[in-house]
């Protein structure tokens, strides 16, 4: 984070002075940050942990309670084969894990990388890209339970697009990641604010782009952004073992990119929650564009309200199925 | 003399994050409350008592300057000011 304060100092002729500030920040370490390099995968398992200031290569898994990991940078490795999270917060013992201030992005980006995957945390003021997605939220021991996340202040971005994606053998006519800066698979309880969300792929971190061809070919493709390719989503809301996500909090983010910049999976949302004051960009993918899709059954307008274009200030459309 | 009144704020909500590259924008609202309008009243009157009146408008005014300042370098330029509203602008 670079945190900064902008002062304004009023004066009359007499020099009498008055003065206000208000402060801001960037997201990710801040600029010349020193940082304590470490190499090798890192499991916490002390309560209380923090970890500040390290340069890690490698991944981070944390497997208890109130672990603190600010102003760090994680590279993760180059020998991941399965999905993992620069930083994992999936094991059941995980409770007030805080992440701040970081710069998640792996030194060798594969279809295997995302950014933070789990459950009860906090991940704030983090600058995130390079991943396939950016944020997972998911509790693998309690899917239709309470996941305690909030996803504050971030940067999301450039996210990396491979193909072909064994996790998605049934894409046509090629399996590709399927990118979201955020993705949420179940649970409750979930607060996505003040976000910066950039739901694109880039070829700088995923160099398959060009062989989706159906949407990255910019001689005729979908993609007008090429080589930049739209990912799936800004922000993705699926089910997970059939229980229903809800509770959910989105509001205050810049949202843009993706098929549909807010997607939700067909369900029967008891508590959907609310999606409230976004700002949305323009460049959705424009074969189906959409900025918010949700089932018919579950729109409300008084939960689904106050979300612009962010270039007029006029109401986005929402999309019902 | 009092002191002047102002406020600020920046166009990006609580928490104020902002993007490597993006513009922000930072309002600022300013008054100076020594400000203020009055009037004379200058009354003619004859021995008779006729009386006539003309009446002179003035106003007190302090000038308010104002000054920003970033502790990260950061310049901010101002793009409008009314008098008692201001915006400026930096990019992050």
């Amino acid at each position: 984070m670079a945190l900064a304060t902008v002062t304004v100092t009023a004066t009359d002729r007499e020099g009498h002075p008055s003065q206000v500030t208000a402060g801001y920040s960037t997201p990710g370490l801040a600029p010349g940050a020193m940082l304590t390099p470490h190499t090798g995968d890192m499991t916490v398992s002390v309560p209380g942990t923090v970890l500040d200031g390290l340069d890690i290569a490698g991944r981070v898994s944390v497997t208890t309670t109130d672990v603190t990991i600010k102003n760090c940078r994680v590279r993760g490795n180059a020998t991941l084969a399965a999905n993992a999270g620069l930083i994992n917060a999936t094991n059941v013992n995980v409770q007030r894990l805080t992440i701040q201030d970081c710069l998640l992005t792996p030194d060798v980006p594969s279809l295997w990388w995302n950014g933070v995957t789990g459950h009860d945390f906090t991940v704030q003021r983090c600058d995130i890209h390079g991943t396939v997605d950016g944020v997972g939220v998911f509790n693998t021991a309690n899917s239709g339970g309470p996941v305690n996340v909030r996803i504050l202040g971030n940067w999301i971005h450039d996210l990396a697009y491979f193909s072909p994606d064994p996790n998605h053998t049934g894409d046509t006519p090629v399996s590709h990641t399927h990118n979201d800066c955020i993705q949420i698979q179940g649970g409750t309880g979930i607060e996505i604010g003040w976000n910066v969300l950039a739901g694109f792929c880039s070829p700088s971190y995923g160099p398959d782009i060009a062989r989706d061809t159906a949407h990255a070919n910019g001689a005729g493709g979908y993609n007008v952004h090429y080589p930049y390719l739209q990912a799936s989503s800004a922000i993705q809301v699926n089910l997970r073992a059939g229980f229903v996500p809800g509770g959910l909090n989105i509001h205050d983010n810049l949202i843009d990119g993706g098929a549909y910049s807010v997607n939700t999976d067909a369900a029967t949302y008891p508590d959907f929650g609310s999606i409230r004051n976004n700002r949305f960009g323009d460049n959705q993918r424009p074969d189906t564009p959409a900025y918010i899709s949700v089932p018919a059954a579950v729109y409300n307008a008084g939960l689904i309200t106050g979300n612009t274009h962010a270039a007029t200030g006029l109401p986005v459309t929402v999309r019902t199925f | 003399m009092a002191n002047p009144i102002v406020a600020g704020v920046l166009d990006r909500a609580t928490p104020s994050v902002y993007t490597l590259g993006e513009v922000a924008t930072l309002t600022v609202t300013y008054s100076d409350p020594d400000a203020k309008s009055s009037t004379i009243t200058v009354t003619g009157t004859d021995a008779e008592g006729n009386a006539a009146f003309v009446t002179v408008g003035y106003s007190v005014t302090d000038p308010v300057s104002l000054t920003v300042t970033d502790d990260s370098g950061r310049v901010w330029v101002k793009q409008t000011d009314n008098g008692s509203t201001a915006v400026y602008k930096t990019t992050i």
